[in-house]
């Protein structure tokens, strides 16, 4: 099996990421579960086949719902795998009578909530547009790991003439290709966004017009800026010139892409900081022109969902009653064991591997130990098969055509299906068809494909049919871009908020989710919970995986064989650290122990681990985390995480 | 215009999506292309530079050339170097040889491995793994004029490798750091002195042969310059050599050579490139020396004697070519342990002549000076060399009066200790061409002079 480029594509024109090269190995690997496996008594597990899996799970699912209705049963997944195909097990919930399905979002939703809020759609300007730009933020975002194609198109602005500065409490692999790093105190991302603001506006570097066209609630806003630079560089760990630097360049060159990560708005004070760094673009005017924007995500390719992120993962918006939605997925652990009447008794989790991923996972383990039967449906052993009672083992992505899309690239792609699942794997959407029959489900009238490659292309014609120009057989072809594509983002100066204008004060922001209608800046860390653990312990995505997957394959193990904690060369000089040796991180949620790596490249006051890593690998930095939402969006503040360190 | 690898510095970010394409196309245990970084804890001070590294197909394959067992073939459409492991012997020697640690010792096979140009693929229309797979375009396969094959952090080479490299926009740039852990004022000594450098996944800095590693080879290579003299000392006419003992030990000797190939029953492939490979004369040398000297042994015939002093001077000859090859640098060059000179002393010595010892001693003594006193080395080595010219000196004095043959033996068994010691500080001297070492010369002078 070979994976090539496809060269039609602009956003990608060159080869896949190391991930999506170990795809090779994934759909072959020796690790793969190929057969449903049964926990016995001891703990282990029994190889079982798939006629008796599913009889297992039909009569308990009957037994649960009978007894204690529906809603006892948790359907649970992640972002393992995405496509429309997904859908069919949401449509078989409903037709077995419902379930209890989660909220919210581990990922990005305080974000997105932010620019939707501010702009009313979540969308920027096409990757191919980047070397347009004459100044590019790179703000709390690491492409060079996380989002490595695009740069290209940094080096290729860089050719151009911009400057590119990199704002990030490391010095990431992509700042070492930046003219400026800015390595800012965690957590404190809105008060240096706010002090440049500040200076903008007073230095006259505001583009007037364009506020005076589309934005709303400018004067409130520069009203509200009380930030000096000498405070927001005590807050921020640098010196006040910087910040006057920066303002000047952000005020003064134009065009300015910013490009924000999601790291900094998994902290309790998420929303607000994308919105403070939105508002620099807003102030500049840098929206609707060619090599400008805020590129925190762009939707503008998920043509044929009906609810858009992050409006989907709202508990009020709730498609069918029979769903009961009040599990947040940010405090899954707690709410898991406060649900009652009726409380969950089974738990299906697909795509998803909660055991990492989630936060405070001590705790997640006291609710699973609640929860009388668990099935999950995964392609290895991860730290979640292990807590099921039966895994069923799922597809390879090769193993079922889908359509899929992409919140960077705005194209909508057919996923063909270029291999035959191994005997023993049924695909998502033929475990839901088998069940349905066990259960006594109309399909048809369920929407629940019978299994097979033309069964399910008719689906999908069906599925995408009237929704866009777009239709199965000409995507089968190729890419295609999404129909209705706006190259340059918001260039009509149409914005989808309230007053129809850019929202710098967000009466919504008020009105759902309590927060000033202005961005502005509150501390995450204060001294007060300094003091027990004065560590800030971060958890970045590195280039090696997507959250829990991939860590596992060997191609990847090659290269990235252990965890490694990275400690500054202040902090590991103050504690008499060595490199390669052992030490405990640890708050009142967990303890993990690690190995070290002195690091260059950190803060002082920082620890890293990268995300992912599972328990059974090493460590498994949730055993840390506490579950706490986001200010806005129903998102997960990982990040709002102190820890103490001691040596072994 | 001949095809091959154009990379550019300022697009790579050390991914690894070019290594792991490599190992995922070969299903090996180990990429052949890898990934160097010049600064992988990122000093604040310094720039970081990437680069991506396997087999360049060069022009003039020194691999190839130096091949004892004529394993290496270019193929003709592609111009791909390639080895054929059923050839390969596994002696490691082309590693030793390429500039660019392209070929690659795999343990398991216990044969050398190294990139093939995705040639099966070229023929296929579709490009080498690697190249396809890199991710934002700093490696490409493509045109190239066999001229920049060397550029910031490599030094230049004679080998015209089909490598472009496209320089950093500014080879010293890098991002000005603001308040990062507030410690660019750190000499980096004060947490790497007494501590482990850390090596993630990749070593740096590291030579590519590991001294305790080589054992067989410096007792091997120690042991010829012995026999030599001994069968000096024989012809001179002292019996205390018996030919039982004589045998033992240059059987020893030719178990030790084995030792260290990864494939010992390929042996005589080792010597199918004479004409080309330092190692191949090597073995044919200390295989005719092996023949005459143990014939001589036994018959004693003047005709032998004179054939094995011969060919042992040969032997001798082509073990030092065998290193110098490997590193051409003065110090590996005028090495005072070279066994050609090690050979010549025990002789002088055990033939009792004092002139020509003197005359070696002092040669000795002078390179010693030159690179171990003077410029180089460690007060370890500072110090035994010293006791070492002490013992060339005593010896000598020795020479000069009638020694009783316990006496002589004594001395011979410390002059004996003491070029093995010396063969073991030539091990730790010789550090054959390597891109991997060159590489991380900018960090490890950071972490020196810093």
């Amino acid at each position: 099996m070979r994976i090539l480029p496809d060269r039609t594509n602009k956003a990608v024109p060159e080869g896949p990421c190391i991930k999506g090269l170990s795809y090779i190995e994934r759909a072959s690997s020796a690790k793969r579960l190929l057969r449903p496996l049964r926990k016995n008594s001891k703990g282990g597990f029994d190889e079982i086949d798939n006629k008796e899996a599913l009889d297992i799970i039909a009569g308990k699912i009957r037994h649960f719902t009978d007894q204690y209705g529906p809603q006892s049963i948790l359907y649970y997944t992640g972002s393992g795998s995405a496509g429309l195909t997904n859908e069919i097990g949401h449509k078989f919930w409903s037709a077995a009578g419902g379930a209890t399905v989660t909220y919210g979002n581990f990922c990005w939703p305080a974000g997105l909530e932010a620019v939707r809020l501010t702009l009313g759609e979540v969308k920027h300007n096409v990757p191919w547009d980047l070397p347009n730009a004459s100044l590019i933020l790179i703000w709390g975002k690491n492409p060079a790991e996380t989002n490595i194609q695009e740069m290209a198109f940094i080096d290729r602005a860089k050719k151009n003439g911009a400057r590119v500065v990199v704002i990030d409490p490391r010095r990431t692999a992509t700042a070492d290709k930046a003219d400026m790093l800015v390595q800012i105190n965690p957590g404190t991302d809105a008060a240096l966004a706010l002090a440049i603001a500040s200076l903008i506006i007073k230095k006259g570097l505001a583009d007037s017009q364009f506020i005076a066209d589309n934005v709303e609630g400018f004067d409130e806003f520069a009203a509200s800026l009380d930030i000096s630079p000498e405070r927001a560089g005590e807050i921020c760990g640098i010196p006040a010139a910087i910040i006057e630097h920066l303002a000047l360049m952000t005020g003064g060159i134009k065009p300015l892409t910013i490009l924000p990560g999601y790291g900094m708005q998994r902290y309790t004070n998420g929303g607000q900081t994308v919105r403070a760094l939105l508002s620099l673009a807003v102030i500049t005017g840098n929206i609707g022109l060619r090599g400008a924007g805020f590129n925190y995500a762009s939707l503008q390719g998920y043509v044929f969902d009906e609810t858009k992120e992050p409006l989907s993962y709202y508990p009020w918006i709730n498609s069918s009653p029979e769903f009961r939605r009040d599990i947040s997925v940010a405090t899954l652990a707690e709410d898991l064991l406060g649900e009652s009447d009726p409380p969950i008794q089974m738990a299906w989790v697909e795509r998803a591997n909660p055991f990492t991923q989630a936060c405070d996972i001590n705790r997640l383990q006291e609710a699973f130990n609640n929860i009388d039967f668990k099935v999950v449906t995964d392609q290895f052993m991860t730290d979640t098969s292990l807590q099921a009672d039966i895994i069923l083992p799922a597809k390879s992505m090769f193993e079922q055509q889908d359509i899929i899309s992409s919140y960077w690239s705005p194209y909508v792609f057919y996923k063909p299906r270029v291999l035959d699942p191994p005997a023993g794997v049924m695909p998502e959407p033929q475990i839901y068809y088998e069940l349905a029959l066990r259960l006594g489900i109309d399909t048809a009238e369920a929407g629940i494909p019978a299994p097979g490659k033309a069964n399910m292309d008719h689906w999908l014609a069906n599925r995408i049919s009237g929704m866009s120009s777009l239709v199965l057989e000409d995507l089968k072809e190729g890419i295609r871009e999404a129909p209705g594509l706006q190259e340059i983002a918001f260039s009509d100066h149409k914005f989808q908020t309230a007053s129809g204008r850019i929202e710098l004060y967000s009466p919504d922001a008020e009105k759902i989710w309590g927060i000033p209608a202005l961005p502005a800046y509150k501390p995450v860390f204060n001294e007060e919970n300094s003091r027990s653990h004065r560590f800030v312990f971060m958890s970045p995505n590195s280039h090696y995986r997507i959250h829990s997957q991939f860590g596992n394959l060997d191609v990847i193990r090659h290269f990235d064989p252990e965890p490694l904690l990275s400690v500054s060369v202040s902090d590991a000089l103050e504690m008499d650290l060595a490199d390669g040796g052992l030490v405990r991180v640890y708050n009142d949620r967990g303890s993990i122990q690690l190995k070290l790596r002195i690091d260059a490249r950190m803060k002082k006051g920082c620890l890293s681990l990268p995300n992912g890593w599972w328990k059974t690998e090493g460590a498994c930095g949730n055993f840390l985390s506490a579950g706490r939402e986001t200010d806005i969006g129903h998102g997960t503040a990982f990040h709002d995480n102190l820890v103490s360190m001691e040596k072994i | 215009m001949a095809k091959g690898f154009i990379f550019k510095y300022d697009l790579c970010v050390a991914c690894n999506a070019c290594a792991a394409a490599c190992y995922l196309e070969n299903k090996g245990e180990m990429p052949w292309r890898k990934v160097l970084t010049d600064n992988p804890r990122g000093y604040p001070g310094l720039p970081v530079h990437n680069i991506s590294m396997a087999c360049n197909h060069c022009e003039e394959p020194v691999c190839m050339f130096s091949c004892p067992a004529a394993a290496y073939s270019t193929d003709n459409v592609f111009n791909a170097v390639i080895l054929d492991k059923e050839k390969c012997m596994g002696c490691n020697y082309c590693y030793w040889n390429c500039t660019y640690d392209a070929p690659q010792y795999n343990n398991k096979s216990g044969t050398v491995e190294k990139c093939h140009l995705c040639t099966d693929r070229l023929r296929e229309g579709i490009l080498p793994a690697c190249t396809s797979a890199c991710p934002t375009g700093a490696l490409h396969y493509d045109e190239v004029n066999n001229q920049h094959g060397y550029a910031y952090n490599i030094k230049p080479n004679k080998l015209k490798p089909a490598l472009n490299i496209i320089n950093p926009g500014s080879a010293e740039a890098k991002p000005l750091i603001y308040y990062g852990d507030s410690t660019e004022s750190h000499a980096p000594q004060e947490y790497t002195r007494g501590r482990k450098t850390p090596t993630p996944a990749v070593f740096y800095g590291k030579k590519k042969i590991s001294t305790p590693g080589e054992w067989p080879l410096i007792l091997f290579t120690w042991l010829s310059s012995v026999l030599v003299s001994l069968t000096f000392s024989a012809w001179s006419g002292y019996e205390w050599i018996s030919a039982p003992l004589y045998i033992t030990l240059l059987f020893a000797s030719a178990l030790l050579s084995l030792f260290h190939l990864g494939k010992p029953l390929r042996l005589f492939r080792s010597v199918s490139n004479i004409p080309g490979s330092p190692l191949s004369r090597e073995i044919a040398a200390f295989s005719a020396f092996a023949l005459f000297s143990s014939l001589a042994m036994i018959f004693s015939a003047e005709l032998l004697w004179i054939l094995s002093f011969i060919s042992g001077l040969l032997m001798l000859a082509a073990i030092d070519a065998v290193y110098v090859y490997s590193d051409k640098r003065a110090l590996i060059r005028y090495h005072n342990a070279q066994v050609f000179l090690t050979g010549l002393l025990l002789s002088s010595f055990l033939i009792a002549e004092p002139l020509p010892f003197i005359f070696i001693g002092i040669l000795k003594i002078v390179y010693l000076l030159i690179f171990k006193v003077i410029k180089l080395s460690s007060p370890a080595e500072k110090i035994y060399s010293m006791a070492y010219a002490g013992c060339l000196v005593y010896a000598s004095y020795n020479l000069f009066s009638q020694l009783p043959l316990v006496k002589m033996l004594i001395i011979f068994g410390i002059l004996l200790a003491f070029e093995l010691g010396m063969r073991i500080i030539f091990y730790f001297d010789f550090s054959p061409v390597s891109l991997r070492f060159d590489f991380s010369r900018n960090k490890n002078k950071y972490e020196k002079d810093y």
